[in-house]
C-alpha cells in the first residue's frame, strides 16, 4: 500500500469515527426497558435480558446467558403472563422466556418484514401476544408463538398496542389510534388524534387514555372511539398516563407534570418545570409520582398538591440520560438508565436515597 | 456548542425546506445542499482558481527548482517573483476541510430531522426551533420514504422479480455517489506535468481512494448523506462548467474501466503568465508538456473557428 493511501485509511476512518459520534458505534435506538415480575425486575437491555431480584438488585437469570449479537438490540419492555416474558428485538422477532429459568421457550420473527422500525413491546391477552413491527402488528399464540392473524396499518408502529375488552388498541404514528376486534382481526373504529401516538393508551374501566405528540393528553371512548375529553399541555406527552382513582397523570417534553380529574379532563394542578424532558409513564405509590428527566434526574412529586418531594441525579459523573418508565414496588423506585455506569437504580420512595444499583458485568 | 452553530441550523433549515416543498425530504436536501455549495462558492471558485494559478506555475515552478537548486534564498526570491506563494496555495485547500465539518454535519441533521428511532425523535423535539414551525406536529413524522428507500437507512434496492435475488440489496446510490465522484474528479483534475512527479502520483492515488471513500460512507450511512453526496458533486461539475465555459472541451473518460462517458474537462491549463521553458524559446519541439498542450488547444481552436467560417460562422456543434 501506497503511503498516501495509508493517509487515506486514516483519514476515512476519522470521519466514519466523527459521523457516528466518536464512539466508534452507531448509536443506540432506544432505552432500556423494564417491567416487575413478582419480586423480580426484568430489563432488557441492547443485547441481553436480565431478571434480578427486586430486594437487592441481585442477578437472577440473563437471556442469553452468553452475548449473542443475532438476537440484536432488546429494548422494548417485556410483558409477563402466566409463566413467561415476552421481549422484542430490533432484528424484529420476539422470545418467549421462562421467567422461572431465563430459558427460551419460542420465538417468532418477522422478518419477511423488511422495511419499518423495530417492534417497541408487546401487549397479551389471554390466549394471544401482540407486537408490531414496521407497519404491521403480529397476534400470535401465547403457548407455541403461531401466528394467529395479522393487521396491517398502512403507516409506522412505534408503540405497544393495548389489549382488554375483547380489543387491542393501535396507536400509530400517523395520528390515528385503531381498534381491533380480537377474535377476528378486523377494525372496530379509528379515530385521528392530530399528532404521531408513540406510547400505549392505559385502559381504565371503558376509557382509554393517551397523549399524543402534538401537546395534547385525551380521554377517549373505549367502544366507540369518540373522544371524551381533551387537555393542552406545553410539550409534546409521550408516555402513557397512569391513573389512580380520580386523576390521571402524565408528564411532557417540556419537563411539567399534570393532575386531571379523570371523568372531566378539569385540571388540578400542574408542577413547576423540571430540568429538562420527561419522556416516561409516572409511577405511583402512597401519595406520590415519580417521574425520571432526560438529564438523569428522579423526583417524587406530591400526588395532591404537585409539590416536589426530593429529587436525585442518580450519575453525576456520567451525562446520564433517564428515558424509561420508572416502577414503584415495595417501597422502592426502580429506574433504568441509558448510558450510565449502572442499568438500574432503586432508590427509596421516601427520601430519595439510593438503595442499591446493578451493572451488568 | 457544536449543535447550536452547525446541526440545529441545518436541521431546521432541512425542516423549513421540507415543509415549503409539500413535505418532499428529497426535494428539501438537494435544496439544503445546493444552499450550503452556494454559501461555500466563493470559497470553492477561489480553490479551483488557485488549482488552476498552480498547475500552469508548474513548468516555470521546476525550473526555477532545477536552476537554483542550491540556493534556496535565490530560490524563495524567484518564485515569488513569478507570484507562487505556498501559504497562499494552502489557503486555496480550505475549502477541502471545510467540507469535512459541513459533512459530518449534514449527517447528523439528516438523522435528526428524519428520525427513525425514538431517540432520534427526542433529539429533533430539542432541536426544532419551533417559533418556526407553528404546527410542528402536523410534520410528524417527517416522510422519510422515496421511491424504494428510507432516507435514513443505508440504501439497498431488493429485486423484488427475481425471487433468487430477493434477498440481495443492490446499492444503487452509493454507485451513482461513486460514478458522480469519479466524474467530478476527472473533470477537475488538472493534466499532470511530469507523470512521475510526487504531486502527479499523489493526485492518481486520490483520484482513485476519493471516490471508494465517499463510496464507502454511502454504503455504510443513511441514503440522505448519499443524496448530499450527488447533488453537491453535480453542483460542483456545473460550478466549474460556469468558471471555465470558454475553456471546456468533450472528453471521453472511463469509469471503473468499463463505462465511457464524455465528460467536459480542461484538456489543457490556462497559459503561464511567465516565460516559456528554454526549448520552446528556441523554437524546438516544446520539452513541456504544457506548453505542448497549449500549442494543440491554440491548433484545435484555429480549426474550429476555420470550420466556422466556412459553415458561414454557424455554431459547428
Amino acid at each position: 500500500m501506497m503511503k498516501h493511501d495509508v493517509y487515506f485509511v486514516v483519514v476515512a476512518a476519522t470521519i466514519v469515527l466523527l459521523l457516528t459520534g466518536c464512539s466508534g458505534a452507531l448509536p443506540a435506538s432506544s432505552w432500556p426497558n423494564a417491567t416487575m415480575v413478582e419480586n423480580k425486575l426484568v430489563i432488557a437491555n441492547n443485547n441481553a435480558v436480565y431478571a434480578i431480584s427486586s430486594d437487592d438488585g441481585r442477578l437472577i437469570w440473563q437471556f442469553p446467558s452468553k452475548s449473542d449479537n443475532t438476537r440484536s438490540k432488546l429494548f422494548a419492555s417485556p410483558a409477563h403472563i402466566n409463566d413467561s416474558v415476552m421481549v422484542t428485538s430490533d432484528n424484529k422477532y420476539i422470545f418467549a422466556i421462562d421467567i422461572k429459568t431465563g430459558n427460551e421457550m419460542w420465538n417468532f420473527g418477522a422478518t419477511n418484514n423488511k422495511s419499518g422500525t423495530a417492534p417497541t413491546g408487546t401487549s397479551i391477552s389471554s390466549k394471544l401476544a401482540f407486537f408490531t413491527s414496521g407497519s404491521t402488528l403480529y397476534a400470535l399464540h401465547i403457548s407455541t408463538g403461531e401466528t394467529s392473524w395479522k393487521f396491517e396499518s398502512g403507516k409506522e408502529l412505534w408503540a405497544p398496542p393495548a389489549a382488554k375488552h375483547g380489543h387491542v388498541y393501535l396507536p400509530g404514528m400517523d395520528h390515528f389510534l385503531t381498534s381491533i376486534e380480537i377474535e377476528s382481526g378486523s377494525q372496530s373504529w379509528k379515530q385521528e388524534l392530530g399528532g404521531a401516538l408513540a406510547d400505549s393508551p392505559t385502559i381504565y374501566e371503558d376509557t382509554l387514555y393517551l397523549g399524543s405528540l402534538s401537546n395534547k393528553a385525551y380521554a377517549i371512548d373505549a367502544a366507540s372511539g369518540r373522544i371524551k375529553w381533551e387537555f393542552e399541555t406545553k410539550g409534546w406527552v409521550w408516555g402513557s398516563p397512569v391513573v389512580v382513582s380520580e386523576q390521571v397523570f402524565f408528564s411532557d417534553l417540556d419537563g411539567y407534570v399534570y393532575a386531571l380529574n379523570r371523568e372531566s379532563g378539569r385540571q388540578y394542578w400542574t408542577s413547576q418545570q423540571l430540568d429538562s424532558a420527561s419522556r416516561g409513564t409516572p409511577a405511583y405509590a402512597d401519595g406520590s409520582i415519580f417521574v425520571c428527566t432526560d438529564n438523569g434526574f428522579v423526583y417524587s412529586i406530591d400526588a395532591n398538591s404537585g409539590n416536589q418531594n426530593w429529587s436525585i441525579e442518580v450519575d453525576i459523573k456520567n451525562s446520564d440520560r433517564l428515558l424509561a418508565d420508572p416502577i414503584a414496588h415495595n417501597g422502592l423506585v426502580y429506574v433504568t438508565s441509558m448510558n450510565g455506569d449502572n442499568l438500574v437504580h432503586a432508590i427509596h420512595q421516601e427520601n430519595g436515597q439510593i438503595a442499591w444499583q446493578f451493572a451488568p458485568e | 456548542m457544536w449543535n447550536q452553530l452547525v446541526i440545529f441550523p441545518i436541521t431546521n433549515s432541512l425542516l423549513m425546506i421540507y415543509k415549503l416543498t409539500g413535505n418532499s425530504f428529497t426535494l428539501s436536501l438537494i435544496l439544503t445542499t445546493i444552499a450550503i455549495r452556494a454559501l461555500l462558492i466563493p470559497l470553492t471558485a477561489r480553490q479551483q482558481k488557485s488549482q488552476m494559478k498552480m498547475q500552469a506555475m508548474q513548468p516555470e515552478i521546476k525550473r526555477i527548482q532545477e536552476k537554483y537548486k542550491g540556493e534556496p534564498e535565490r530560490m524563495q526570491k524567484e518564485l515569488q517573483k513569478i507570484g507562487y506563494s505556498p501559504a497562499s496555495m494552502l489557503g486555496g485547500c480550505l475549502p477541502m476541510f471545510i467540507q469535512f465539518p459541513i459533512l459530518i454535519g449534514m449527517y447528523r441533521s439528516i438523522l435528526r430531522a428524519i428520525p427513525a428511532s425514538p431517540i432520534q425523535m427526542i433529539d429533533l423535539y430539542q432541536a426544532a426551533y419551533r417559533s418556526w414551525f407553528p404546527a410542528f406536529h402536523e410534520m410528524i413524522p417527517v416522510e422519510r420514504n422515496f421511491l424504494w428507500m428510507d432516507l435514513s437507512q443505508p440504501d439497498r434496492f431488493y429485486i423484488p422479480m427475481i425471487p433468487m435475488l430477493s434477498g440481495i440489496g443492490v446499492p444503487v446510490l452509493p454507485l451513482f455517489v461513486y460514478i458522480t465522484t469519479v466524474l467530478q474528479q476527472k473533470m477537475m483534475a488538472p493534466p499532470a506535468v511530469d507523470p512521475s512527479d510526487q504531486s502527479a502520483q499523489m493526485q492518481r492515488s486520490m483520484m482513485t481512494m476519493m471516490p471508494l471513500m465517499f463510496a464507502f460512507f454511502a454504503l455504510q450511512f443513511s441514503s440522505g448523506l448519499s443524496i448530499y453526496f450527488i447533488t453537491s458533486n453535480i453542483v460542483t461539475v456545473v460550478q466549474y462548467m460556469l468558471i471555465n465555459r470558454e475553456k471546456l472541451e468533450w472528453v471521453p473518460v472511463k469509469v471503473a474501466g468499463v463505462l465511457e462517458i464524455p465528460i467536459p474537462s480542461i484538456t489543457a491549463p490556462a497559459p503561464a503568465p511567465t516565460k516559456l521553458s528554454k526549448k520552446s524559446e528556441q523554437g524546438g519541439t516544446s520539452a513541456n508538456p504544457t506548453a505542448a498542450a497549449q500549442e494543440k488547444m491554440s491548433s484545435r481552436k484555429a480549426k474550429r473557428l476555420k470550420a466556422r467560417k466556412a459553415s458561414g460562422g454557424k455554431r459547428g456543434r
